[in-house]
């Protein structure tokens, strides 16, 4: 996020878009309620009519994908009106023509027919946003899940720079991230291109510094992306693979196409704290601690850097991630003799500027948000203040590009993927819990009621679901909530797995999948 | 104490917006047969004047805001 | 006032009526609840106030329900606010916890945070320092009876489609101890979909805490989407009180009126 969580409730608009945030971020959704009991305007922009859109002052339904002609379209009226902030775009931002010139040809009426929002509504949108003093932006993976999730998160850059709204307080473009430490993942070099603090791995100097501290010979080459690395296997070119934390044989698109790769890798060593169906084909599984039985620092969404404590002792042989790393890295030739997480901790503060201030005795309560380069520094509550990372906002000029599949005369509907209010990501922990089983046991298909009588489709009857990469059974749940043409699913559940269904088309620049548009087929099952 | 937790309850559901009138105790016997059918009438009547329940109307609104 | 009840606590384990004393600690700027089972201990002993008065509180008393069960033995002292007494006073009537095992040390919460509860009685009888603070009456209650009967039901169903069904509520209530949860029951209330059925999930919740709600509040402080639990439970409780004449936590002698069949009708 590149403002604080706690900003939120001072916001004077909330725009949110592709984030079910009530049930993905309840203590996020806390803040816009806050703000709306203080007379915030919310707008939501979501294909689903999730429970915010029951709060919301303005609630749209875009057709899925078609993010970016939307956020043009809201520009346009907004350039047009004289709304934008011209101070802002003068001093703080370049290439505001190249921006002028696509977002021309975004008129309302254009923008209506791409989206299928009324002219009138995306109107009222640019107005609520651009007009009021502080507007933030909420997104989440309806923004990113796309093959222009670059574009779609670029455009929602332009349209804060365009009225000022980032650099302020309780403004921004604001992305809530999904894991607990998914932030501090990427923070620490989780990404196959850069090196802890998002330090390029192919800058020499970078890299110089990196082999002088740890003693040995880097590769000045990014590594594979998750989702280049499942043909790279099948080409032969990766033969052994560990895998933390994670289950992508659930959790990745194109089921079927994973578990070839999986299957055909010479060696899986699989780390978790529980035994996933990508833990049983591995050929060996190392348990690891949980959240209770360790020792670290989690940096959440908001980029705050917080000790967790360790409660009660790993069970049997399960141990602390750090250790595990660290006797893998022993025995495969590469010595590490850390003794503590702290003294981690203490080598991250030293070869990453934006940590450089982050340590142990600094942690007491609330912890600290980076950048917080020295130990003078109190951490940052927002980014951009007085410039941007790279000096000036630059101004992308985005076309409009459709999703990687739509629907045809076999495939006639859109299918989109998400989440449910009792399950995280493949079930590994959620299913385990038998107060949150006893709420949620099955996986459904949510279909609109035309949709659903026109197949032939009862509430609760059994449908397949089918796309070009493999079909699944499942449930039906007749609802409003998804729009006719649309149906929805979570990806929670083996037994009916929607990633069997989703479409491995990746955003060239983010290599992300496509999980939130592909083309399905739905027909009784009996 | 039956009556008086019909009388919790009515107050409840008038704090909630709901009215009380649409909750009703009587007693009747199982050999009071007139008296029950007077009963039940009566208080059809009672819920057909107050008309359709607010709840319905009260969540549509909120749905669609 | 930290220093007399520290003292207190000490003599207490001198004394050896104690064997545990159950409190707040602060430790790596949080304060949490913390079983002091050592006087050596009581250094980073806390009453709870980090920003301001009583911003910290915990449910001690459902804390020491499950020590209780795991030491039956044991005699464990026990910081009180007056709201804390209360849901110990329900408890030991409920029979969930044994009185004798039992030492209450009671302190009283500041006018401020009297105010901000529109608490009735914002201090214990057991208080071992500091004064009886005077009680509050609610005004929170008024402003929605003023709503009119179609402001309330559009207010509360406003409110009540907030619900995220994460159990906050039920879970941190100190008097909140069955078993098995109604909310829960899957013939009653639907499970898989928030908001949980609108009303009937918060109405059974509140009509479930008649005769046991001992005005805490920490309900309200629980919910991420705040609904004013605290308001619609205290109206519940002014129901109870007109009705049958009782208020939870006060009488330690007087049963709930809802665990008891009672006398005939008159009429």
């Amino acid at each position: 996020m590149t403002n604080s969580i706690d900003e939120i409730k001072y916001a004077d608009c909330i725009f949110v878009i592709g984030s079910n945030t009530t049930l993905a971020h309840p203590l996020v959704a806390t803040r816009i309620f806050q703000a709306r009991d203080n007379g915030a305007r919310l707008i939501v922009a979501d294909p689903r009519k999730i429970q915010l859109a029951s709060f919301a002052d303005l609630y749209v339904r875009q057709r899925l994908g078609t993010d970016v002609a939307l956020i043009n379209g809201m520009m346009h009226v907004i350039l047009k009106n004289g709304w934008h902030d011209e101070a802002f775009i003068g001093e703080r931002t370049e290439n505001f023509e190249e921006l002028k010139k696509v977002v021309e040809k975004y008129t309302p009426e254009k923008s209506s027919e791409v989206t299928g929002i009324s002219p009138e509504d995306i109107t009222r949108m640019a107005e609520y946003y651009a007009k009021a003093p502080r507007s933030t932006i909420l997104y989440a993976m309806g923004i990113t899940q796309h093959t222009t999730g670059v574009d779609n998160v670029k455009s929602l850059a332009n349209l804060s720079m365009l009225t000022g709204n980032v650099g302020k307080e309780s403004t921004g473009v604001n992305p809530l991230r999904g894991q607990n430490n998914v932030q501090g993942a990427c923070d620490m070099g989780g990404l196959p291109n850069v090196y802890p603090g998002y330090q390029a791995v192919n800058a020499v100097d970078i890299r110089t510094k990196f082999e002088k501290a740890w003693k040995v010979r880097l590769s000045d080459k990014p590594g594979l992306t998750l989702t280049d690395l499942f043909p790279a296997i099948l080409e032969g070119k990766v033969k052994a693979l560990v895998v933390m934390g994670e289950n992508p044989l659930v959790s990745d698109p194109d089921s079927h196409h994973v578990e070839k790769a999986l299957r055909a890798l010479e060696f899986l060593a699989v780390i978790d704290i529980f035994m996933t169906p990508t833990a049983e084909i591995a050929h060996v599984v190392l348990p690891a601690a949980s959240f209770a039985e360790k020792d670290g620092t989690f940096t959440n969404t908001e980029r705050r850097v917080q000790r967790i404590r360790k409660a009660i002792d790993p069970p049997g042989e399960a141990r602390q991630d750090w250790v595990i790393i660290q006797e893998i890295s022993n025995r495969v030739g590469y010595q590490m003799n850390y003794s503590s997480p702290e003294e981690i901790q203490n080598e991250i503060a030293s070869l990453t500027p934006s940590y450089g201030g982050i340590t142990y005795d600094r942690l007491g309560g609330e912890g600290l948000c980076w950048p917080c380069p020295d130990k003078e520094h109190p951490g940052t509550k927002f980014l951009h203040k007085d410039r941007f990372a790279r000096g000036r906002g630059l101004f992308h000029g985005i076309e409009y590009i459709p999703p990687a599949e739509s629907p045809d005369d076999d495939y006639p509907f859109w299918l989109t993927t998400g989440r449910v209010f009792v399950h995280y990501h493949t079930g590994t922990m959620t299913r385990n819990s038998p107060s949150l089983d006893q709420e949620m046991r099955e996986g459904y298909l949510e279909v609109n009621p035309a949709d659903a009588s026109a197949i032939g489709l009862k509430d609760g009857d059994k449908a397949k679901i089918a796309s070009r990469r493999g079909e699944i059974i499942s449930r039906i749940f007749i609802t409003e909530r998804v729009d006719k043409g649309t149906v929805f699913m979570s990806f929670h559940f083996l037994e009916a797995r929607a990633n069997v269904l989703t479409n491995p088309a990746l955003d060239p620049i983010a290599k992300i999948p496509e999980y939130k548009v592909c083309a399905v087929r739905v027909e009784k099952w009996e | 104490m039956t009556a008086k937790r019909i009388r919790f309850l009515k107050e409840f559901l008038s704090f909630s917006g709901i009215e009380p009138d649409r909750l009703r105790l009587e007693w009747v016997s199982s050999a009071e047969a007139t008296r029950f059918v007077e009963v039940i009438t009566d208080f059809i009547d009672q819920v057909k004047e107050l008309g359709p329940s607010p709840l319905k109307a009260a969540l549509a609104a909120q749905d669609l805001n | 006032m930290k220093e007399t009840i520290i003292e207190k606590v000490k003599d207490l384990f001198e004394d050896s009526r104690i064997e545990a004393f159950l409190g707040l600690k602060e430790e790596n700027g949080q304060i949490g609840p913390y079983l002091f089972t050592d006087p050596k201990d009581l250094e980073g002993f806390s009453l709870g106030d980090k920003e301001w008065p009583g911003d910290k509180r915990y449910p001690l008393s459902k804390i020491l329900i499950a020590l209780a069960q795991k030491y039956p033995e044991n005699r464990f002292g026990i910081l009180v606010r007056g709201c804390d007494e209360r849901a110990l006073n329900e408890l030991f009537k409920w029979n969930q916890l044994n009185e004798e095992h039992v030492v209450m040390v009671g302190f009283p919460c500041p006018q401020e945070l009297a105010e901000a509860c529109e608490c009735p009685k914002p201090y214990p009888e057991s208080l071992v320092v500091g004064e009886k603070v005077k009680g509050i009456k609610s005004k929170k209650v008024e402003v929605i009876l003023n709503m009119g009967m179609e402001g309330r039901l559009k207010y509360w169903t406003e409110r009540f489609s907030r619900c995220i069904k994460c159990y906050g509520c039920r879970n941190v209530c100190p008097v909140c101890f069955c078993n098995e949860c109604e909310l829960a029951n899957d013939d009653l209330i639907p499970s898989g979909e928030i908001p949980p059925e609108n009303p009937i999930f918060h109405l059974v919740r509140a009509a479930h805490m008649a005769g046991r709600c001992i005005d805490c509040g920490l309900c309200e402080e629980a919910c991420p989407v705040g609904i004013p639990l605290r308001t619609l439970y205290k109206k519940v409780a002014d129901i109870v009180d007109s009705e049958f004449g009782y208020r939870p936590g006060y009488q330690k002698d007087q049963k709930s009126p809802f665990n008891i069949l009672g006398e005939r009708p008159e009429d």
